[in-house]
């Protein structure tokens, strides 16, 4: 019994760093109107109307500034069809730098905003993507905008 | 009847416009004058179609497009087309920045178009073109008082003809009037081409996962 009881304590202490290592080191204040998906393995947020924001990374490879991301990713959306809605570079509450592209695109019956947001850490580009109708987007873009000053890319 | 095929020919003559007398002459009164000059424009005297298309994204589109129709009143023009999607509207082409610039602070401009025509040479043809019509029928009418009923029969052929192609006439240069007197501006409430997307590879791995598509499907 002795035995079951310490292998139950050895295999908690050895999955609950495997378990908080999974959720996603990155922090965010969450903007007015949104939810955070807490239990998720990803940084997911959403309104009661659909606006969406996830956070993903990926590597900076070929290892390349902030500036150079920002113009690569908004001349490929642009030659996709992208239409260009507007680019804004700020530093977060932490001094981190990040610029946020967004673009407009017709989708079903309506027209969407994707917004990307990009920041540098180490050798990641840490992404934090949101979409949603235009008409919905833009009564939360500035609250999303100054949660994003807040973003800390984590590790 | 003595004479006709002298006089016949003749009116051939004026009815292909040969005589540049008949070109010169004064025009008809009888059809209703075709204004000798259209007022538009600055002081060139150049006639200009100008048309302008911009898709606006805006929150409320009902709000956006009441306040631009009331602008466009108080501009002098009118609107034309109102849907749900789409306003076309019309204007002084002296007011045109104005109204653009009204319709711009109204939301996000994503695409704006302006195309100008010069319509001085199509308008100065079609009014030369008249001018000599109407010259040709006035003369024809004089022939009437000493024909005789063949004779009488063939000029009224050739001026019912006449007749024909002026009024044809004075409907392209009405048409044209209104384009130079008018700015046309359409403004959609979203883009009109549904179906924009084309797939780009770029040689950056990580841009190709970045879609709008893909950012949907994964949430």
């Amino acid at each position: 019994m002795k035995a079951i009881g310490m292998l139950a304590a050895l295999t908690l202490s050895l999955s609950l760093p495997a378990l908080v290592s999974c959720r996603p080191p990155y922090a965010m204040e969450t903007p007015e109107g949104f939810k955070r998906f807490e239990r998720s393995r990803d940084f997911r947020l959403i309104t009661a109307d659909g606006v969406r924001v996830k956070a993903r990374e990926v590597k900076n490879y070929p290892a390349a500034t902030l500036e150079f991301w920002t113009e690569a990713l908004q001349l490929h959306l642009e030659a996709q069809g992208y239409v260009s809605k507007s680019r804004e570079c700020f530093e977060t509450d932490k001094g981190l730098p990040g610029c946020t592209v967004e673009v407009v695109l017709p989708h079903g019956a309506e027209d969407w905003v994707l917004s990307t947001t990009l920041f540098l850490a180490r050798d990641r580009i840490v992404l934090v993507e949101a979409a949603a109708p235009y008409e919905r987007y833009q009564p939360v873009e500035q609250r999303l905008r100054a949660a994003l000053a807040t973003f800390d890319p984590g590790r | 009847m003595n004479g006709c095929p002298g006089k016949i020919a003749r009116i051939a003559a004026l009815a292909a416009g040969l005589l540049p007398a008949a070109l010169a002459a004064s025009a008809d009164d009888a059809a209703p004058a075709i204004p000798a000059t259209i007022e538009q424009g600055p002081a060139t005297g150049r006639k200009t179609a100008l048309v302008s298309r911009m898709v606006l994204k805006v929150v409320n589109p009902d709000d956006a497009r009441s306040r631009i129709v009331a602008g466009v009143r108080e501009l002098g023009g009118f609107p034309v087309l109102v849907t749900d999607d789409q306003l076309e509207v019309k204007v002084p082409p002296e007011r045109l920045d104005e109204l653009l610039r009204l319709v711009a602070d109204e939301g996000l401009v994503l695409e704006r178009t302006l195309e100008r025509q010069d319509l001085t040479l199509e308008i100065a043809q079609l009014e030369g073109l008249l001018g000599a019509k109407r010259a040709v029928l006035s003369k024809l009418r004089a022939f009437f008082d000493d024909s005789g009923v063949q004779a009488t029969l063939r000029i009224e052929q050739t001026m019912t003809g006449l007749v024909t192609e002026i009024e044809q006439v004075r409907g392209r240069l009405r048409v044209l009037e209104e384009r130079a007197r008018y700015a046309r501006i359409e403004v959609s409430f979203r883009f009109k081409e549904r179906d924009r997307l084309i797939y780009v590879h770029s040689p950056f791995g990580w841009l190709n996962t970045v879609s709008l598509d893909r950012f949907i499907e994964e949430f």
